[in-house]
């Protein structure tokens, strides 16, 4: 099926999103020692990521924003937010990729994101 | 959109009728049907009527085929699936009516739930919208039907900042269309089929199909 429907009606991107696997690559780049990553969040989308060596060294605790639609370098994308009347939530659009990027868990819009309008 | 056949897994490759404007209604209808589920179903198509909206249900289309594959089509069809949940339904009908809800959202349908205020709804269905058949019922029925324009609104608003994704775009064209029954919306899909360049693919392709409502 090529598009999913949530609860509120969206369609369900899952292509975007945060991947442990390209976390612990990125992580491991750095710091060839490192035995274990772990990641937890998933569900708020503040993700936890602890690291390090199996005897308690390394260990550090991070926060990783989920940055997916985050402007990159001198690159601006074209994302804006639309308000979902029936959860009254704001979902966040990359029109130039053509994707859902996130549906916002709390109330009020994105920051710095505008808001797009039907024209008339 | 593409649907799978239910009995068989095989993808449907024909297209389905849309029928915008209509409520597909999840009730029991073999008889005997008790006084109150009667009386639901004449507020609910009268309540629908007033905002032109047309009531159907599982026994409005006779095919002579599968019975589970006319009422996926059905849903398919329509806009927007409403349930019955009543202490007065047999509870195998009423299984029925959850299951059918359930392949209305996974459609990407509308869906609501009329409850009797001594029902008990499933756990699954907490967040599903419901409205009980009470003293206020007129008047919640009406305001959640008066809501689904806002919906259409928002579909179409979302189709419009997904032109680079065509095949999501027309299928939010396709329910802002079912809801709102606005003819413009058939041609922004087919406008958008043209600029992707998919306006030559063989017309049972997904992309036909989903642009063809």
């Amino acid at each position: 099926m090529d598009c999913r429907h949530r609860q509120d009606g969206n369609a369900v991107d899952q292509s975007v999103g945060f991947s442990p696997l390209l976390a612990f690559k990125s992580i491991h780049a750095y710091c060839t020692e490192l035995e274990y990553i772990s990641v937890s969040g998933y569900s708020t989308g503040n993700y936890i990521i602890a690291f390090g060596k199996k005897d308690g060294t390394y260990a550090m605790p991070t926060k990783k924003p989920s940055g997916t639609n985050k402007t990159t370098g001198t690159k601006k994308r074209d994302v804006v937010q639309v308000k979902n009347p029936k959860s009254g939530n704001y979902v966040k659009i990359d029109r130039a990729a053509g994707t859902i990027v996130s549906h916002k868990k709390s109330k009020g819009p994105y920051k710095g994101v505008p808001v797009a309008r039907k024209s008339k | 959109m593409i649907i799978y056949n239910p009995l068989d897994g095989d993808a449907l490759t024909s297209s389905i009728p849309s029928n915008p404007r209509h409520c597909f209604l999840m009730t029991r209808l073999g008889a005997p049907v008790p006084d109150a589920l009667i009386n639901i179903r004449d507020v609910v198509t009268e309540l629908c009527h007033e905002v032109n909206y047309e009531v159907i249900d599982a026994s409005s289309r006779v095919t002579g085929r599968d019975f589970l594959l006319k009422i996926w089509r059905l849903i398919a069809s329509a806009p927007l699936s409403i349930g019955i949940c009543h202490e007065e339904i047999p509870a195998p009908t009423q299984a029925n009516i959850y299951y059918e809800i359930g392949v209305a959202q996974a459609l990407g349908k509308e869906t609501l739930i009329i409850k009797s205020p001594n029902a008990t709804v499933p756990s699954d269905f907490v967040r599903t919208e419901y409205v009980e058949f009470d003293h206020n019922f007129r008047n919640n029925f009406t305001s959640y039907l008066n809501s689904l324009s806002d919906q259409a609104d928002h579909y179409e608003l979302v189709a419009d900042q997904l032109d680079r994704n065509p095949i999501l775009a027309i299928d939010y064209l396709k329910r802002a269309f079912l809801i709102s029954g606005d003819n413009r919306l058939r041609d922004k899909a087919q406008q958008l089929l043209v600029e992707a360049g998919l306006e030559d693919r063989a017309r049972n392709s997904v992309e036909q199909l989903a642009a063809n409502f």
